[in-house]
């Protein structure tokens, strides 16, 4: 097992770290360093192209920080290491997990745990992304979403989003008089969204309370939201519960 | 007398006895006197009468009531009346009995009313004065724990400057750990940029003001340790007028400009970003600009807003309201300008 070569990226935005990262890992000769990218949009495009069994991921970054990064390259058979120089994030150990964090500086030690760790681990699915997050010690709602159209790589505010709607094992979110799709459940994406203006308000959708013009009564106990462009959303029983809790 | 009057309160005291004056004459005149005799006599008696009261306050701060005991306090005041009030009426009824202006059995009714009328107006006016010293007291004794709040919030705001930020710390610590054996010199630099940089902190973090001189040295050292982690992703141009380096200014209030200048400028960014300084002296005092480079599009990063309001909340603590602050976030460019009253052009270059 230990023979087996893991292929590695290593991302950080600093020099000085990625050539620290790469001096310490001269030891490991089961793990490869593939390709080493400077930010996010190069990290998005290198496990594309080498499609690696590890990434190093630095959190803090220029464009697109380390969850938006593993957001994105969207394969959660993937094991990741995430380096970061302080534990605002409270960096939980997920056990049995192909996930490890390192404090930057760290020694040559905890760096051999922790391949051993996401080695051991190898192929099983990451936890889900709001799961990591959660670990935040102060945690703050999603500001801004990030999907990947082709090689081109959105950035949607959520201020400017109307509903998301689920689509299978797809997201649609819409904004701006467009939609575009997301590999991500709904109920995934919702624990991440600010609670007092996102709102799940049917089993296949969540509004955004600003863009939601009236409520309508259809039959009994059957009521549709009509957003300002006209749309129409269903809203569930218990939809409208959550929906009232918040509106008043 | 001078003295008296420059106090408002003591004017006031003047001022209160022409109405008790008044008074005087109108209940002499009820006890048989002629309007003229009334006018002349409760004026003779009230101008004395009326400096007595003014000086009772004398008196008073001399017998404070909180730190007497009731038995030197009650003999001493009621002493006092007696004397003054007696003091005047005797002077009365010698001056009046010799001239005979009033029959015998009037006169000694009009002097024990006097007499009576200045001991019951001297007792008021000490009353009186013992009231003001207490609201005095109570004044300035909330003014001086305002006055201990802000110095302590100050206080407390300082120290919290003159923390290590963990960020800087460890990824300072990363850096030097990548270097050691990359390249020794450049690590031991850095080391000793940062010892240098923590030692002055942590006298900056103990004193009430520094020179714009010694915080502008301070940024220095604090750009220099960012410079090795950032590399060329950082450019810093100062342009300061070395003619108002001297003015003083709480420590510490502009290096967190700068640490905001790194974090959302500097580090958010993929391409170089120019961090420049601007010290521009004016007639009557300082003006400092900070501005940035940012990008709009970079992964949003935690608190700001504390650090500028933090800023805003010292720089009036210490200048007053002279001083000003102002944010300006255009597209891809912050900037930051303080103006801190106090040494013009001319002062400063004499003192240079």
């Amino acid at each position: 097992m230990m023979n087996q070569v893991l292929n590695a990226i290593v991302v950080d935005d600093e020099m000085l770290a990625r050539q620290y990262l790469q001096e310490m890992l001269k030891a490991h000769e089961n793990v490869t360093v593939v390709a080493e990218c400077k930010n996010g949009f190069e990290a998005v495009k290198a496990v594309a192209e080498h499609n690696p069994d590890l990434i190093f991921l630095d959190i803090q970054m220029p464009k697109l920080d380390g969850f938006e990064v593993l957001e994105l390259i969207d394969r959660d058979d993937i094991a990741v290491v995430f380096a970061t120089a302080y534990d605002q994030y409270a960096l939980k150990a997920f056990d049995s997990h192909a996930v490890d964090y390192l404090l930057k500086p760290f020694s040559a030690e905890r760096l051999a745990k922790a391949i051993e760790k996401v080695s051991a681990n190898r192929g099983r699915p990451l936890p889900q992304l709001n799961e990591m997050k959660a670990t935040d010690t102060k945690p703050e709602a999603l500001t801004r979403i990030v999907v990947k159209d082709g090689s081109k790589i959105e950035m949607i505010p959520v201020t400017d989003v109307d509903y998301i709607s689920a689509e299978d094992d797809y997201v649609d979110i819409h904004y701006a008089g467009k939609s575009i799709l997301k590999h991500q459940t709904l109920a995934g994406l919702e624990k991440m969204l600010d609670a007092d203006k996102f709102i799940r308000i049917h089993r296949s959708s969540i509004v955004n309370i600003e863009r939601v013009d009236r409520i309508e009564l259809l039959a009994k106990d059957k009521y549709i939201a009509i957003l300002k462009d006209r749309t129409e959303l269903r809203i569930s029983r218990s939809g409208h519960k959550r929906l009232k809790e918040v509106i008043g | 007398m001078e003295k008296l009057f420059r106090n408002k309160a003591t004017l006031g005291f003047f001022l209160a006895w022409i109405p008790l004056t008044a008074l005087v004459g109108v209940l002499l005149h009820i006890r048989g006197l002629s309007w003229t005799q009334a006018a002349v006599l409760s004026v003779a008696f009230g101008i004395p009468m009326s400096f007595a009261s003014a000086s009772a306050q004398y008196m008073c701060k001399a017998l404070p009531l909180r730190r007497s005991t009731l038995t030197q306090v009650v003999p001493a005041l009621v002493g006092a009346c007696i004397v003054i009030s007696g003091g005047w009426t005797a002077a009365f009824y010698g001056i009046c009995g010799t001239t005979e202006c009033m029959a015998a059995d009037k006169l000694a009714e009009v002097t024990l009313f006097l007499f009576m009328m200045g001991d019951a107006y001297f007792a008021f006016s000490l009353i009186l004065h013992y009231l003001i010293i207490a609201m005095d007291e109570a004044r300035s004794a909330e003014k001086s724990a305002d006055e201990a709040i802000v110095l302590g919030r100050e206080a407390e705001l300082r120290a919290l400057r003159a923390q290590v930020n963990p960020h800087f710390l460890f990824n300072s610590l990363n850096s030097i750990a990548a270097l050691v054996s990359m390249d020794a010199g450049r690590a031991r630099e850095m080391v000793l940029l940062l010892s240098e940089f923590f030692r002055s902190t942590l006298a900056f973090g103990k004193q009430k003001s520094v020179t714009l001189g010694e915080e502008l040295m301070l940024v220095d050292k604090y750009l220099k340790i960012e410079a090795v982690r950032f590399g060329d992703k950082m450019e810093v141009i100062q342009d300061a007028d070395k003619a108002c380096l001297s003015l003083k200014l709480p420590p510490l209030l502009l290096q967190p400009l700068y640490e905001n200048a790194v974090k959302h400028g500097v580090s958010a960014s993929l391409d170089t970003v120019v961090i420049k300084t601007t010290v521009e002296c004016v007639k009557n005092g300082v003006y400092f600009t900070i501005q940035n480079g940012f990008e709009d599009d970079a992964p949003p990063r935690r608190g700001t807003h504390l650090g500028i309001s933090t800023t805003r909340e010292r720089l009036k603590h210490f200048f007053g309201e002279g001083a000003s602050m102002s944010v300006k976030k255009e597209s891809g460019s912050f900037t930051v300008t303080l103006f801190m009253p106090g040494i013009g052009i001319e002062e400063s270059e004499t003192a240079l």
